[in-house]
């Protein structure tokens, strides 16, 4: 079905409020924190520069402004389950930017981020349908129970991947407003071959496209702020949340694949969840060259950006348009997904 | 800018992505009609359902591994994530 002229009311603000507030605000923020000395060392820049951070607590506000204008416009729970999730995520993010958390810690407790779901879903039904939807070869049958515990277990996986892709000037913002398209037009095709669609799955995604695409200016290369732990928890929690209230749950894991991979091979090659700061070894250097280089120290982690530099060592900035470059070629694959599983 | 070294992230992506239909499929086409739903089913389809979903997840991850062995290898010898 096609979207009301409300539903296109929803979505203009759903996209606009963010992205208003973060660049309206944003150089306050970092001025703020500035005076604060709430900075962080760029480790990939030759005189160690120091950045303003965390930004999570505006993205997180910027989020929440652009879901309640979805709700008043809809009066729908979706945006209120997504400002839930967000903020039970960015709370945790920012206690870790704060004080820190443990490498199991972390994830246990992101967990707790599936609560809102699973909760409101008792009290409206319609929240989500409890079943995936696969590519060509139709649905699983509908189990509560199970759908439950994969949304709990989602929750870290989704979170910790974004979290463990934020390292670069303009990475997780950048990969994260990529994503959040896939996620878009994955809705837009299931909306639009359902014969009863609320569209504000669909407003109630744009949030999470606008955010990160606006806070790209403050964080791309040479960043003036980083989002810390509480902007990619909350990124990667809300984007889980929305894949599964939006029924796109395979093309959402399709468009994060580049962060599941990095995530995976983080984790195989230091043998479980270790915090980056006790590591034993970094995946990447600064060689004298000014460029990076992939570490062939034995303890270093294998992540993505190590592999992209494998053989080729690049520039910050060069290094992130690779990244880009691989965000964009999941999310193509992920909006195949969406036309096999809606279109075709 | 150049894509040409990133060809080999892109084919490990798409490999990534191709299991993940692939054992759509498998799990619709072979195991969903093993037996009734798990919460109505004996326990003996139960397993053997959840044993084959946990094989195809599995069966993911090695390939992913087995992947990034062979990228890491073609590229330079680097120590890999199984080093």
């Amino acid at each position: 079905m096609l979207p009301s002229a409300s539903d296109l009311l929803a979505a203009a603000l759903a996209f606009a409020v963010p992205c208003v507030v973060i660049l309206a605000i944003m150089p306050r923020w970092i001025d703020f924190l500035r005076s604060k000395g709430s900075t962080a060392s760029d480790v990939h820049k030759a005189l160690g520069t120091k950045v303003a951070t965390p930004a999570g607590p505006l993205l997180l506000v910027a989020l929440v402004l652009g879901e309640s204008a979805v709700f008043l416009v809809h009066e729908s729970t979706i945006p209120v389950v997504v400002i839930e999730v967000a903020l039970v995520a960015g709370a945790i993010g920012l206690y870790d930017d704060l004080r820190g958390l443990g490498g199991v810690v972390k994830p246990a407790l992101m967990t707790l981020a599936a609560a809102p779901l699973i909760l409101e879903q008792q009290v409206h039904q319609s929240l989500y349908t409890a079943q995936i939807y696969f590519p060509f070869f139709g649905s699983t049958g509908t189990h509560y129970i199970i759908f439950a515990i994969l949304i709990v277990a989602a929750m870290p996986v989704s979170s910790n991947a974004f979290n463990m892709l934020d390292s670069f000037n303009g990475e997780i913002s950048s990969f994260t407003a990529i994503a959040a398209f896939a996620l878009i037009a994955g809705i837009v095709m299931r909306g639009y071959v359902t014969p009863v669609f609320n569209w504000d799955r669909l407003a109630a995604t744009l949030p999470l496209a606008a955010v990160p695409l606006s806070f790209y200016f403050y964080n791309r290369f040479p960043s003036r702020i980083f989002d810390g732990d509480s902007g990619s928890l909350m990124f990667g929690a809300t984007y889980a949340a929305l894949a599964i209230m939006g029924g796109v749950e395979i093309a959402a894991l399709v468009a994060a694949i580049p962060a599941v991979l990095n995530s995976y091979y983080i984790i195989v090659s230091v043998k479980g969840f270790v915090e980056h700061k006790k590591m034993g070894a970094r995946p990447t250097y600064l060689g004298d060259d000014g460029k990076l280089h992939a570490s062939d120290q034995p303890g270093a982690p294998t992540t993505l950006v190590r592999m992209i530099l494998l053989g080729s060592p690049m520039g910050e900035k060069d290094l992130v348009k690779s990244i880009i470059a691989l965000a964009a070629f999941a999310c193509l694959l992920s909006i195949i997904t969406s036309a096999m599983t809606w279109l075709i | 800018m150049n894509l040409r070294h990133l060809y080999g992230l892109m084919a490990i992506i798409a490999v990534a992505w191709l299991l993940i239909v692939a054992e759509s499929y498998f799990f619709i086409a072979v195991i969903r009609p093993l037996g009734p739903p798990l919460h109505v089913g004996g326990i003996l389809s139960t397993i053997l359902k959840l044993v084959l979903t946990a094989a195809l997840g599995v069966l993911w991850v090695a390939v992913m591994f087995a992947m990034d062995t062979l990228y890491s290898r073609s590229k330079r010898g680097t120590p890999t994530s199984a080093s």
